[in-house]
């Protein structure tokens, strides 16, 4: 099948798997985001107390979630760790997210303010857009073009199910030719891989790239 | 500067900017894209023989409306999938490439975005006549979920097009 047609598949598949399994840990995800708004109104000093079932948060928690766990999951050629691991960031940042939106619409009501109709439109689109960041700054270096990759790791490279890299065989190289590269190779001429801030943040899920400078 | 950083700023520049641009101009986008995808809708249900109605009322940008039955549909932008549209489009902009393939990637996500979003809102309505029970999963969740997915599965395309081109020339210069 077409890489697109089995990305969108294997998307809608886990969404739809996962929408289900939703049900179930729907309630303890919308007291963990309420607590956090709570947490924010007693910091600012609003009288208000959230329910859960209130509408303020019915309707933002779930598709943002299930969105980037979807999307997580379909990426292919990527370990199971990475996967969940970027699930679990997703969900922190999107309720993390969702519960300061929340508090900012609500600190605008209460000080009769406008803008409620702009922090609707950020939760609307900014949540899927963070999801979009996040799994472009996981993926690593992605699909850069050859003028911009530099001597980037093409294990590094795209894209969803665009290159399933579970399915490529390994070269085999023979024990005595490696012996003989690595007899020939300088040591300065070893590529310093740059190790940023960024990449020690990222790093647990995608450790090649800081293993990458480790050697 | 990391290119990922440089990536996550453009693109929050580039949705803010065109979030702007949306607020400033929402009765034009509800005239030249609510209202097409609405109508195109509407006039693709009726092809399936069911009593539709849409129009588009006077001096309300907010919303179109799609009578199916006895269901009435109030069309938002957010169902016509315009923000996703517009990640898209962040995206593009933020990814380095060539301004000739984001132009390339823009005008051909346009119809694509449009297809996507007339889409949505005829099976939103065939679920409304054949499985009503269902409606409010698909409109609030799974539809809304597949916002992201659909971008990505665009964005991801473009970007392997781009890198193909840009392999394909440096071959060139090569040879």
């Amino acid at each position: 099948m077409h890489y697109r047609g089995r990305f969108i598949c294997e998307f809608l598949l886990s969404g739809a798997l996962l929408l289900m399994g939703w049900t179930y840990v729907s309630d303890f995800y919308m007291e963990f985001l309420l607590s956090g708004v709570q947490f924010g109104l007693q910091l600012t000093d609003i009288p208000i107390y959230l329910r859960s079932g209130q509408p303020v948060g019915q309707g933002v928690a779930c598709p943002d979630i299930i969105a980037a766990a979807a999307l997580f999951a379909a990426s292919s050629g990527r370990s199971l760790r990475w996967r969940l691991l970027g699930t679990a960031v997703a969900a922190l940042l999107t309720s993390l997210l969702q519960s300061v939106l929340i508090l900012l619409e609500l600190q605008l009501l209460v000080r009769q303010m406008g803008g409620q109709e702009v922090v609707a439109l950020v939760r609307d689109w900014f949540g899927s857009a963070m999801i979009l960041m996040l799994w472009f700054s996981t993926r690593g270096k992605l699909a850069l073009l050859p003028s911009e990759a530099g001597e980037e790791d093409a294990e590094t490279s795209p894209l969803l199910n665009a290159e399933p890299l579970h399915d490529a065989k390994p070269a085999r190289r023979s024990k005595s030719r490696k012996t003989k590269k690595r007899a020939r190779k300088p040591v300065q001429d070893v590529p310093q891989a740059r190790v940023s801030l960024w990449d020690t943040v990222l790093s647990f899920v995608s450790p090649s790239s800081v293993r990458g400078a480790q050697n | 500067m990391d290119i990922r950083v440089r990536f996550c700023l453009l693109f929050c520049l580039g949705l803010a900017t065109l979030m702007g641009i949306f607020l400033q101009w929402k009765p034009w986008f509800s005239d030249l894209y609510l209202w097409p995808i609405s109508w195109t809708a509407a006039s693709l249900i009726d092809l399936f023989g069911a009593t539709v109605a849409a129009y588009d009322p006077v001096d309300q940008h907010e919303f179109t409306v799609i009578e199916i039955g006895r269901f009435v549909f109030h069309v938002e932008h957010q169902c016509s999938g315009i923000s996703a549209f517009f990640i898209y489009l962040a995206a593009l902009i933020a990814y380095p490439a060539d301004w000739e393939h984001k132009l390339r990637g823009a005008l051909l996500g346009l119809p694509a975005f449009f297809a996507y979003g007339t889409l949505r809102l005829v099976i939103l309505g065939a679920i409304a006549l054949t499985l009503p029970d269902l409606l409010q999963f698909f409109h609030l969740y799974f539809m809304v979920i597949l916002n992201l997915g659909f971008v990505m599965m665009l964005w991801t395309d473009w970007i392997r097009r781009v890198s193909e081109t840009a392999d394909a020339s440096s071959v060139e210069k090569g040879a």
